[in-house]
C-alpha cells in the first residue's frame, strides 16, 4: 500500500515537471516493455496524419492513445510483453478501423499496417451539446456544427466572420467595417423586441456574458469546433438564456504523441469594398446653383434664374461667390475627393504559433497570437496579443484540467458612425463640398466649410467639420484586457457514474482614452475658425464573472438499451463597475491626459446580476434506431421582479434512424436517414439589471444667491414592476438527415416554429403617468422558418471535391402585443423616419411616404393628389387612403423590412494533389435598407455635395431627368426631404466572402528542410458583393442593435473592406 | 457510497444563501427607500423645479412661432415641425407638440410624487408645508400651460399606474382650472414672500398670486383677479426697473421686476443653454417677424432688445444676450416667466374689463410700463372707450413681452389670434386651431374616442 501511493506520487511529481518543461515524451520506468509501432494509410495507401490510436490491454484496462504523424507512423513505448491489447484507430472521415487481441513480442519487431475504410461520413462525428457529447448519428435537436478546420485560416479578426454563411439558420452580419468589431450573430431570426437577441455564447464550458469577451480572446486557428443550438429543445439546457441561439466553442486540446509546433501567418492588404460616385467640385457648383436659383424663383414672383445674387432678399436665394469660378469652367480649381482623402490602404497582419503535445496521461496545448489590423479609414486600427494554455490531466479515476487565455487589445478608433452634424468621419467626408481643399497653403487644416458660408451672407450651407481633422485630430484608444480561465476536476465515482466539478471565471477590464483638441473646431459657423476648448474624457470599467459548475454524468448500457444521464447545479454572477471622467480647459494640447485639464463631469455605474440554475437530462437511445432526450433546468436570476424569480424551462426530443430499420437494410444507397422532432422552451433574461425597480434619476436645479448652485435633483425614472419576467420562446422543430451513396450526397432540412411569448416589451403609456414607456411582459413574436443544407462529397481522379450549401429562410411576424394591440411606431436617425410594429408583420418595419414618381409637369400637381407646397420636380407621393389629399401622416404604409426573405451560404473546396481552392459565397436576399444617407447626399439642395446620378434631375418639364429624381431646391418643398420610400432600397446582396487557393508543399521537399509540412496560400475576402445598394454596405444596421424596433438604417457607418492575403501554416 | 453522500451534500449545500439573488442596485438609488427625509424631498422638489428647464424651447414653438412674433419662411430638414406650427399645419403627430405633451405630464408627476407623499414623511410641519407649496406651484403651472394649449385634458394629482391612466379620460378644461386655482390657492397660504441664502430662486407666494391672477384673467374672473393684483401691488415686494434691458441684463438677474424665473448658470454643466435666437447673418437668418419689428416706434427702447449685438461669429439677440462660458460654450440667461411689468398690465386690463374709465389707475399702470419704454404715454383722446383701450393693453403686452411667451396666450384669451395672424402674417387660421391637436401617439395609446379623443378640427 505505501509503496502504491509511493509510486502515485512519482507519477505526479513526474507530470508536473513534464508540463513545466513543456516536454511531451515521458519514458515511463517499466519492466519488459517494448515499442509497437505502425503505420496508418488510406485504402490507396496514401500516409494518414493525425489519426488516433487507442490501445486497450485486455486484462488490467490500461489504456493508452497517440496519433500517427505525418508519415502516417504512430509509436507506443511501454507496451509490456506478452500482454494482449486491443488497438482502435480512429480517423474524422474514416471508419473505425480494430486490430484485436495483439500480442506483443519481446524486441523491435512488433509493427502494424492499417488500411482505415473511408466513410465520407460525418455520421460518427462528435458534436458537442451543451454540458457533454453525442454522436452526430443520436442527435434529435436542431445543431449546427462549424469544425476548426473550416474556420483556420480566414483573414479575419475573429471567429464569428469566419463562420458567416457556414450554417444555415445562422445570421453573421457585419455591419460595421471598423476594426475589431464583433459581428452581429443571429439565430433563426429576432425573437425579442427589447430583450436583446444576441445568442448565448459558451466558450469552453463558460456562459459568456458578452460575445465580446469571446471575440478578444480566441483566435480562430484555436477553434476546435462551434456548434450553434439552434432549437428550443438543444437550447433548453440553458434555460433562460436559451432563447437567441446558444453558440458553443470549443477549443483545440494537446494530442498525445510527439511533440506539435505549428505556425501560421499572413499578411493582407484592405481597401473599401468601395466608393460612392460622387459629384466633383464642378458639378456640384453647378448643381448648387441650380438649388439656390431654385429656392428665389419659388417665393419671388417674376423673377428669373439670371437675376444677380444682389437683388435676391435671402441668402438662401443667392449662390456662394467662391462657386462662380467653377460655374465659369475655370480649369485647376480645387477638386478634392473626400473619400480618397479618409479612405487608405490598410496593411493586416497575422502570427499565431502553437505548440502541444501528450501522453497517455497529461495532454497541453499552448499558443500565442498577434493580429494587427490596420484601418482602412486614416488613423484607426486594432491590434490584438493573445495567449493561452490548455492543460488536461487524466489519472486513473480522477481527470484534472485547466485552461487560461489571457489577452490584450488596443483599438484607435475614429469616429467614423453617424451623422455630420455627430461629426461623423464618413458622412462628413461624403457631404463636404470638393471646392474646399483639405489643408491650406500653410499646411494646417481647412475649416472653410464650417460655417464660411453662413456668415455675413447665410447661403445656408451646413457646416462640416473637415473629415480628415476629425480622424487624425481626435485621439480615442481604447485597452482592453481579456483573462478567462477556467479549472476543472472530475472524478469516476463508479464505472457508470462520473462526478465533474469545474470553476470558471472571466475577468476584463477596459479603458478609453478620448481627447479632442483645441485645434479642431466645434462644429458650427458659431464657432467656425476659433480654436475650441480641448475635451477630454477617460472611462474604465471592470468586469468579472465567475461560474461553478457541478455535474452528475450517468452513463448505462444494457443489451441494445443506451441510457445518458445528467444532473447539474450551476451558479454564477457579473459584476461590472465603471466610471469615468470628463475634463476641459486644458491649458494647451502638449499634454491631453484628463490630469491635465480640469475635471467637468464625473460618471460612474456598478451592475450586478446572478443566477442559480438546477439542470436535469435524460438521454435514452435503443439498437441506435430510436433516440430519445428530455432536459429541464430551473433558473432563478435576481434580475427579475420579487415576486417572479424563478423559471423552469423543459424539453423533449426524439429521433428515429429509420435506416438502420430491417425493411431498408437492402437498399444500400441510402447510408442514412433520420427523421428528428422536438419541443422544448427556453427564455430570454437580456434585460437591464434593475429593470423591476423603481430607479430614480438627476435632474438638478439652480437655486441661491447671486448665480446660484446647481442643487442636486431625484426623480423617478421609470415605472416599478414587481413581476417582471423572462421572456419564453416555445419552440418545436422537425428534421429530416438523408444521407445516399455512403453520405457522399447528404442533406439536413429543419422546419421550425418559434413563438416568444411574454415579450419584455416598453410598452408605450399614456404620457399622462408621466412616462411614456413601461416594461411589461406582453405581446408575443412568432418566427418560423425553413433550413435545408446540402453536402456533397466527391473523389473523381485525384480530385477531391466537396460542395456544401445551405440556405434558410424564417418569417418574423408579431402574433399580439401589449394594452389594445396598439401598434408600436418609434423614429430613428430623424423624427420623420417611422418603423411600426404591428401584429401580423416583421418587428420594426419601415413605416413611410410611399414615392411612386415626380410630378413632371404643372399640371400633374392637379391631375394627383398633392401637399400645398408641392411643385413641379418634386416627389409625387402615393394618396394611401384615397382620399384625395396627400396627408404625411394619414399616407404611411409598410414599405419595407430588415428581416431578409431567406439568407444562403455555399462553400466550395476542391483538393488536388496539392493544390487546395476554397470558395465561400454568403447573401441575404429580400430585405430593405432605409439609407438615410440620401438625405444628404441626394437631397439636390445644393448644401451638401451629392451623388453623381444627381445630374440626372428634374430641370424643366421638357427636361424631366430620369424621372426618379426630383428638382434641385436649397428650400426643399412637397416633402422631398421627408423620409419615404425614396431613402428605402433593396438591400439584396449575394458576396464572395472569401476565395482562397493553397499549396502545399510536397513532403520530401519539407523533409529536406526538417519540416513537416509547409502551406502558402492566397486569400480574398470580400472580394466582390453583387448588390443593387447604392450605401457601402447591404448589412448595415446603425441603430438596430440598441434597438430592435429601428433595424436597417444607414446614417454613415465604417465601410466594410476587401482584403487580399498572403499567409502561410508551417508545421514542424 | 460515502463519497456520492458527500457530493449531495456538497451540491445541495451551495444554495443555501438565499440572498444570492436579491441584488440592489449599488450606483443608482431607487424609489423604495426614497422619499423619507427632509433631505429626499428637497431633492425630489429640485427635480420639478427641473422640468422648467424644458420651457424656453417648448415655448419658443409653441408660443413664440406659433404667434406673429416669429416666423420661417420655408422648413429645412429638421425644422418641418416648428415651420407646421407657425403656418398653422400642424398634423397630431408633430413631434414638437408631442414632447410638450409629454414634459408637461413628466413635471406633473416629479410634482404628483411630491404632493402625495409628503404626509407620511417625518420632519418639520413648517418645512412640509413650504414644499407642498412650491410643488404645487409648479404643478399649476404645467396644467396652466396644458390648459391653453390643448383645453380638456387628463386630471392626474397622484403617481398613477399604467393601468389605471388608461381609464382616466380627458376632464374639461374647467376642471382643469379649477385644480390650478385650488394649487395656487394652497401655494399663496404656504409660501414665504422671499427668501434667502441658498433658497433664492424659489417660487413666492408673490409668484404665486401672479399665476391665480392670470388664470383668473384668461377665465375673464375680473373680480377675483382685481382683488388678488390690488394685494400683489401693495404688497410693494416689486418695482419696476429702469428699462426693461435692466430686467432682462444676465449682470442683474433676479432683480426687483422678476417674479419667477426659470433659472440658469452658464458655469454649470447641464445648467446652461444654448445662446438663444442668435444668428449668423442678421440680414437673412433671422426668424424675426418684419411687421413684429415694425411694430415699434422708432423712439421705443425695447425696440433694441430685438436687434443682435456680434459675439464673435455669431450675432446675439440683445434681449437674450450672454458671453458665453469659455468651459461650456453655454449662456446663462434666466427665463423670466412672470414680472412685475406684466402684474401691472394685468391690473389695468382688469380694471378696464370690469369699467373703463378714462383717467384711473388702469391708464395710470399702462402709462408706467409705456413711458419706461421711452414713448408717449396714452391720454384719454387716445383711449376714448373700454375696447380701444383694451387694445392699447393687447399691443403693450406685445412690445413689452416680445419673446416672453406671453404673445398667444394673449391672442388666444383675447380672441385676437385669427385678426391679428392675418393682419401681421397674412396667415389664415381658423377658430379650432387656438388649440393644439392632442399628440396621435397618445390617441393610440387610449384607442377610445369617447374617453380620449381629438380636439375638433384635427381629425
Amino acid at each position: 500500500m505505501q509503496q502504491l501511493k509511493l509510486k502515485k506520487m512519482k507519477k505526479w511529481h513526474l507530470l508536473f515537471s513534464c508540463f513545466l518543461l513543456l516536454i511531451a515524451t515521458i519514458k515511463a520506468q517499466t519492466n519488459m516493455s517494448t515499442n509497437v509501432s505502425g503505420t496508418v494509410t488510406t485504402e490507396n495507401g496514401e500516409l494518414l496524419n493525425g489519426v488516433s490510436v487507442k490501445i486497450t490491454s485486455i486484462n488490467n484496462k490500461s489504456t493508452f492513445e497517440t496519433t500517427t504523424n505525418e508519415k502516417g507512423i504512430f509509436t507506443i513505448t511501454t507496451l509490456k510483453v506478452g500482454i494482449v491489447y486491443n488497438f482502435t484507430f480512429s480517423y474524422v472521415g474514416y471508419e473505425t478501423g480494430f486490430v484485436k487481441a495483439f500480442t506483443i513480442k519481446e524486441g523491435n519487431g512488433n509493427s502494424l499496417l492499417v488500411r482505415m475504410k473511408s466513410t465520407n461520413s460525418t455520421l460518427t462525428d462528435v458534436v458537442v451539446i451543451g454540458y457533454g457529447n453525442q454522436q452526430k448519428n443520436a442527435v434529435s435537436g436542431a445543431i449546427g456544427s462549424v469544425s476548426g478546420k473550416d474556420i483556420a485560416n480566414q483573414p479575419v479578426t475573429g471567429f464569428d466572420k469566419a463562420i458567416t454563411g457556414k450554417i444555415a439558420g445562422v445570421q453573421i452580419l457585419q455591419t460595421n467595417g471598423t476594426p475589431g468589431t464583433p459581428t452581429t450573430i443571429r439565430v433563426r431570426g429576432t425573437g425579442s423586441i427589447t430583450a436583446g437577441n444576441d445568442p448565448l455564447i459558451v466558450l469552453d464550458g463558460v456562459p459568456l456574458d458578452r460575445q465580446s469577451i469571446a471575440f478578444e480572446t480566441i483566435n480562430q486557428n484555436d477553434i476546435a469546433s462551434i456548434e450553434v443550438l439552434k432549437d428550443a429543445a438543444a437550447a433548453a439546457i440553458y434555460g433562460s438564456r436559451g432563447a437567441n441561439g446558444v453558440l458553443l466553442i470549443t477549443t483545440k486540446e494537446g494530442v498525445a504523441g510527439k511533440l506539435k509546433i505549428a505556425y501560421n501567418s499572413f499578411i493582407g492588404y484592405q481597401e473599401p469594398t468601395k466608393k460612392i460616385a460622387l459629384m466633383d467640385a464642378y458639378q456640384y457648383a453647378a448643381l448648387s446653383k441650380d438649388g439656390h436659383d431654385n429656392a428665389y424663383l419659388d417665393v419671388t414672383p417674376g423673377a428669373s434664374a439670371s437675376d444677380p445674387d444682389n437683388i435676391r432678399s435671402q441668402g438662401f436665394m443667392r449662390t456662394p461667390l467662391e462657386l462662380y469660378p467653377y460655374l465659369q469652367g475655370v480649369q485647376g480649381l480645387t477638386n478634392t475627393d473626400w473619400q480618397n482623402e479618409i479612405f487608405t490602404n490598410a496593411k493586416t497582419t497575422s502570427h499565431n504559433l502553437s505548440i502541444s503535445g501528450g501522453n497517455q496521461t497529461v495532454k497541453f496545448l499552448f499558443s500565442g497570437s498577434y493580429i494587427n489590423e490596420n484601418g482602412i479609414v486614416i488613423n484607426s486600427g486594432y491590434k490584438r496579443y493573445a495567449i493561452r494554455a490548455k492543460v488536461d490531466i487524466k489519472s486513473n479515476k480522477f481527470k484534472f484540467g485547466f485552461n487560461f487565455s489571457p489577452s490584450i487589445s488596443n483599438r484607435k478608433r475614429v469616429n467614423s458612425d453617424g451623422t455630420y452634424f455627430d461629426q461623423g468621419v464618413v458622412s462628413s467626408a461624403l457631404q463636404m463640398s470638393p471646392t474646399w481643399s483639405v489643408y491650406n497653403a500653410d499646411g494646417s487644416y481647412n475649416f472653410l466649410g464650417n460655417g464660411f458660408w453662413r456668415i455675413g451672407t447665410d447661403y445656408q450651407h451646413n457646416e462640416i467639420l473637415n473629415p480628415v481633422a476629425l480622424a487624425n485630430l481626435i485621439k480615442d484608444d481604447i485597452f482592453n484586457i481579456n483573462i478567462l480561465g477556467k479549472v476543472y476536476g472530475g472524478y469516476e465515482i463508479s464505472k457508470n457514474l462520473q462526478y465533474n466539478v469545474s470553476f470558471g471565471g472571466v475577468f476584463s477590464s477596459s479603458r478609453n482614452d478620448y481627447y479632442r483638441p483645441s485645434n479642431l473646431p466645434i462644429l458650427g459657423a458659431a464657432n467656425f475658425l476659433s480654436p475650441s476648448n480641448p475635451t477630454a474624457r477617460s472611462s474604465s470599467n471592470l468586469n468579472y464573472n465567475w461560474v461553478i459548475e457541478q455535474t452528475l454524468n450517468y452513463h448505462k448500457k444494457i443489451k441494445r438499451h443506451n441510457f445518458i444521464g445528467l444532473a447539474g447545479f450551476t451558479t454564477q454572477r457579473d459584476y461590472i463597475n465603471s466610471y469615468s471622467v470628463n475634463a476641459t480647459n486644458f491649458p494647451n494640447d502638449l499634454v491631453t491626459a484628463v490630469s491635465a485639464g480640469q475635471p467637468s463631469g464625473v460618471g460612474g455605474s456598478i451592475n450586478e446580476w446572478s443566477l442559480i440554475s438546477y439542470l436535469l437530462r435524460a438521454q435514452y437511445d435503443f439498437a441506435n434506431k430510436y433516440f430519445f432526450t428530455a432536459s429541464i433546468r430551473t433558473d432563478g436570476s435576481s434580475r427579475f421582479g420579487a415576486d417572479n424569480k424563478w423559471g423552469s424551462f423543459p424539453s423533449v426530443s426524439a429521433a428515429w434512424r429509420i435506416n438502420s430499420e430491417p425493411f431498408l437494410r437492402n437498399f444500400h444507397f441510402l447510408s442514412n436517414l433520420k427523421l428528428r422532432v422536438s419541443y422544448g422552451l427556453t427564455g430570454n433574461f437580456s434585460i437591464g439589471n434593475y429593470e423591476s425597480i423603481g430607479l430614480l434619476t438627476n435632474a438638478n436645479y439652480i437655486l441661491g444667491s447671486g448665480s446660484g448652485r446647481s442643487n442636486i435633483g431625484l426623480v423617478t425614472n421609470n415605472v416599478t414592476n414587481k413581476n417582471l419576467g423572462w421572456e419564453k420562446n416555445y419552440m418545436y422543430n422537425f428534421g429530416l438527415d438523408a444521407g445516399f451513396f455512403g453520405q457522399k450526397l447528404a442533406f439536413e432540412i429543419n422546419y421550425y416554429h418559434g413563438t416568444t411569448k411574454d415579450l419584455l416589451l416598453n410598452t408605450p403609456i399614456p404620457a399622462a403617468t408621466g412616462f411614456l414607456t413601461a416594461r411589461q411582459n406582453i405581446g408575443s413574436v412568432i418566427n418560423k422558418g425553413l433550413e435545408v443544407s446540402v453536402t456533397t462529397n466527391h473523389n473523381i481522379g485525384n480530385v477531391h471535391l466537396k460542395i456544401n450549401a445551405n440556405i434558410a429562410a424564417n418569417k418574423n411576424v408579431v402574433a399580439s402585443l401589449g394594452t389594445n394591440n396598439t401598434p408600436i411606431i418609434q423614429t430613428a436617425g430623424t423624427s420623420n423616419t417611422y418603423f411600426i410594429t404591428q401584429i401580423g408583420k416583421p418587428i420594426g418595419s419601415y413605416f413611410l411616404l410611399n414615392k411612386i414618381g415626380i410630378y413632371n409637369t404643372t399640371a400633374d400637381l392637379t391631375k394627383y393628389p398633392s401637399f400645398p407646397s408641392s411643385r413641379a420636380g418634386d416627389f409625387r407621393f402615393e394618396d394611401v387612403d384615397a382620399d384625395g389629399v396627400l396627408d404625411v401622416d394619414k399616407d404611411r404604409k409598410i414599405v419595407g423590412k430588415y428581416f431578409p426573405d431567406y439568407t444562403l451560404g455555399g462553400n466550395i473546396s476542391l483538393d488536388y494533389k496539392g493544390f487546395e481552392l476554397n470558395i465561400s459565397i454568403q447573401g441575404s436576399q429580400g430585405f430593405e435598407i432605409v439609407n438615410l444617407q440620401k438625405r444628404y447626399i441626394s437631397n439636390l439642395e445644393g448644401n451638401f455635395n451629392n451623388t453623381i446620378d444627381g445630374i440626372n434631375r428634374w430641370r424643366s418639364e421638357t427636361e424631366q431627368g430620369n424621372g426618379v429624381l426630383n428638382r434641385a431646391n436649397r428650400k426643399s418643398t412637397g416633402n422631398n426631404g421627408r423620409t419615404s420610400t425614396y431613402h428605402v432600397e433593396d438591400g439584396s446582396y449575394i458576396r464572395l466572402q472569401n476565395i482562397n487557393v493553397a499549396y502545399n508543399i510536397s513532403n520530401k521537399l519539407c523533409n529536406k528542410i526538417g519540416i513537416s509540412s509547409i502551406r502558402v496560400y492566397i486569400s480574398g475576402q470580400n472580394l466582390v458583393t453583387w448588390t443593387k445598394y447604392s450605401g457601402y454596405n447591404p448589412e448595415v444596421n446603425l441603430y438596430g442593435n440598441n434597438d430592435a424596433l429601428t433595424p436597417g438604417v444607414d446614417y454613415g457607418v465604417y465601410p466594410l473592406s476587401k482584403t487580399l492575403v498572403f499567409g502561410t501554416n508551417i508545421n514542424f | 457510497m460515502k463519497k456520492i453522500l458527500t457530493l449531495i451534500v456538497i451540491f445541495s449545500c451551495v444554495s443555501c444563501k438565499k440572498s444570492f439573488l436579491e441584488i440592489a442596485p449599488q450606483s443608482q438609488a431607487n424609489a423604495e427607500s426614497f422619499y423619507t427625509t427632509a433631505a429626499d424631498f428637497d431633492a425630489a422638489l429640485t427635480g420639478c423645479y427641473a422640468t422648467t428647464k424644458n420651457y424656453f424651447n417648448i415655448l419658443l414653438e409653441m408660443s413664440a412661432f406659433r404667434s406673429d412674433e416669429l416666423s420661417l419662411i420655408s422648413p429645412t430638414a429638421g425644422t418641418q415641425d416648428r415651420y407646421d406650427i407657425d403656418k398653422f399645419l400642424d398634423k397630431p403627430a408633430n413631434t414638437i407638440i408631442t414632447n410638450a405633451w409629454s414634459t408637461f405630464y413628466n413635471g406633473i408627476e416629479r410634482c404628483n410624487q411630491v404632493t402625495s407623499r409628503i404626509g407620511n414623511a417625518n420632519f418639520a410641519d413648517s418645512l412640509k408645508r413650504r414644499y407642498e407649496g412650491e410643488a404645487k406651484f409648479l404643478r399649476a403651472l404645467n396644467y396652466y400651460y396644458i390648459a391653453l394649449f390643448w383645453g380638456n385634458a387628463p386630471i392626474i394629482t397622484v403617481p398613477t399606474s399604467p393601468s389605471i391612466a388608461l381609464t382616466i379620460g380627458r376632464s374639461d378644461v374647467q376642471k382643469l382650472y379649477a385644480l390650478i386655482e385650488e394649487d395656487l390657492t394652497i401655494s399663496i397660504q404656504n409660501l414665504p414672500n422671499t427668501y434667502t441664502g441658498a433658497d433664492i430662486g424659489r417660487v413666492t407666494n408673490g409668484a404665486a398670486m401672479a399665476l391665480l391672477a392670470k388664470v383668473y384673467l384668461i377665465q375673464k374672473k375680473y373680480q377675483q383677479a382685481n382683488t388678488i393684483l390690488t394685494n400683489l401691488i401693495s404688497s410693494n415686494i416689486y418695482q419696476l426697473q429702469n428699462t426693461t434691458a435692466q430686467v432682462f441684463d444676465v449682470n442683474n438677474k433676479l432683480n426687483r421686476e422678476v417674479i419667477y424665473a426659470v433659472r440658469y448658470n452658464k458655469e454649470s454643466a447641464g445648467n446652461g443653454h444654448g445662446l438663444w435666437l442668435s444668428t449668423t447673418d442678421t440680414v437673412s437668418a433671422t426668424s424675426i417677424s418684419r411687421s413684429f419689428i415694425t411694430a415699434y416706434a422708432s423712439n421705443d427702447n425695447r425696440r433694441n432688445l430685438l436687434r443682435f449685438t456680434r459675439q464673435g461669429t455669431v450675432f446675439a439677440l440683445n434681449k437674450f444676450n450672454d458671453i458665453l462660458s469659455t468651459t461650456t460654450r453655454n449662456a446663462g440667461n434666466d427665463f423670466i416667466l412672470l414680472r412685475y411689468a406684466d402684474v401691472l398690465l394685468m391690473q389695468a386690463e382688469v380694471l378696464n374689463e370690469i369699467s373703463y374709465s378714462t383717467n384711473g389707475l388702469a391708464i395710470q399702470y399702462l402709462n408706467t410700463v409705456r413711458t419706461r419704454a421711452g414713448i408717449v404715454p396714452y391720454t384719454a383722446t387716445n383711449l376714448p372707450d373700454q375696447i380701444s383701450f383694451r387694445n392699447a393693453i393687447l399691443n403693450e403686452r406685445r412690445l413689452e413681452f416680445a419673446l416672453e411667451a406671453q404673445r398667444w396666450i394673449d391672442l388666444v384669451r383675447t380672441n385676437n389670434a385669427q385678426q391679428q395672424l392675418m393682419v401681421n402674417e397674412n396667415i389664415t387660421i381658423q377658430a379650432f386651431q387656438h388649440l393644439f391637436p392632442i399628440p396621435s401617439s397618445e390617441i393610440q395609446k387610449y384607442n377610445n374616442p369617447t374617453l380620449f379623443g381629438q380636439n375638433q378640427g384635427y381629425n
